[in-house]
């Protein structure tokens, strides 16, 4: 069998096959109406949503700790703010993962941008998840001692109550390490792979 | 619809064969050939306002097509969603099968290739220039020359040629 003939058989094979499913000028238009401009402004749409009314309910929180004058309404709002920094990361990722192409470029310029942006991004998420939670660890057993004491001349059990600091900021290192890994992981390596493709090489 | 809109099914009307032979490329059940057309068309759509002809329509839709099918994100999701919300009888259910001995010895030897050597194949097939399809994939013509040679050997060894 020549290139030729296998040429001839692939375009045999796909145009009959295309033939099958083409789809008229109106079929097209009632697939674009119905699905692609929907399930885009969809998209879009929930995720600004999610964002907005994450950060809403945040701030209300923190305005009604303000206002009741809650002994630990330091503490409230750094807790709500922690989390709302920690899931802005997260739908970022997403949201560059979802709709930041640039398609000036070709797919390989594509596919290493996409894999670097997101190395950085499971990077800050894992660094910054962990730094959060053990700065609250931290800022809790402060503020706890203060309401308990009434000063910030700390004793030995609360250097000691400290130490765990250590032991969950690794905990919540690997936690958000397999989180990440099992979050995005399959995708940067599916990347990687077709990359490692594009290579001499291979 | 506005113009833009007429625009981009236009532009789809007349290249929605380059959508298909993508979709055939790396599917193997009518469902899933379905929804990989759908999530194409989303990508298209998505890139469309900043298209501005600085490559020909065809290599751009290569580009997105080829990107989408290597399921870089969403293959989990294209079986999750399957055809809940597609309007299955817009399409021909006729489910596609090779018509001789020879297409499906053919189609055994392609997907016998990993993905980015089924996408070089393909454009090989679909006589695309070297330039072209350097531009698509992002590797030098020389280095697509290998490639190709390379592809030949393997398929060769696969189809007994």
């Amino acid at each position: 069998m020549e290139w030729e003939q296998l040429i001839t058989d692939w375009k045999n094979y796909t145009d009959l096959s295309f033939e099958e499913k083409k789809l008229s000028r109106e079929e097209l238009q009632s697939v674009f109406e119905s699905q692609t401009k929907n399930s885009l402004q969809t998209i879009n749409r929930n995720m600004r949503l999610d964002a907005i009314l994450m950060s809403v309910v945040a701030a209300i929180f923190i305005t009604l700790a303000f206002v009741l004058n809650l002994q630990s309404r330091l503490f409230i709002s750094l807790s709500l703010m922690a989390l709302v920094t920690i899931l802005l990361i997260h739908y970022r990722i997403k949201y560059l993962l979802i709709n930041k192409l640039d398609w000036k470029q070709d797919l390989r310029s594509v596919l290493q941008r996409l894999v670097n942006r997101l190395r950085l991004y499971m990077l800050v998420y894992k660094i910054a998840a962990p730094v959060l939670v053990t700065c609250l660890y931290i800022a809790m057993q402060t503020n706890l001692f203060f309401y308990q004491y009434g000063h910030y001349q700390f004793d030995e059990t609360y250097w000691i109550k400290q130490t765990v600091a250590i032991p969950l900021a690794l905990v919540a290192f690997t936690f958000i390490s397999w989180l990440t890994h099992k979050l995005y992981g399959r995708d940067l390596k599916n990347m990687q792979e077709n990359l490692e493709q594009l290579s001499l090489s291979q | 619809m506005n113009t833009y809109e007429k625009d981009f099914i236009n532009i789809l009307e007349q290249n929605q064969k380059i959508v298909h032979k993508v979709c055939v490329l790396y599917t193997q059940s009518e469902e899933d050939h379905q929804d990989l057309f759908q999530e194409i068309l989303l990508q298209l759509w998505k890139a469309f306002p900043k298209f501005r002809g600085e490559s020909k329509i065809t290599t751009w839709i290569y580009k997105i097509a080829l990107y989408t099918a290597l399921g870089s994100l969403k293959k989990e999701k294209r079986k999750q969603k399957a055809v809940e919300d597609y309007k299955l009888d817009l399409i021909h259910s006729t489910s596609f099968e090779p018509e001789n001995d020879r297409q499906e010895e053919l189609q055994r030897a392609i997907n016998k290739l990993e993905k980015m050597e089924k996408a070089i194949v393909m454009l090989y097939l679909e006589e695309r220039s070297y330039k072209e399809i350097s531009e698509i994939m992002g590797i030098t013509e020389s280095n697509v020359g290998v490639k190709i040679n390379r592809l030949k050997t393997k398929l060769k060894e696969v189809l007994k040629v």
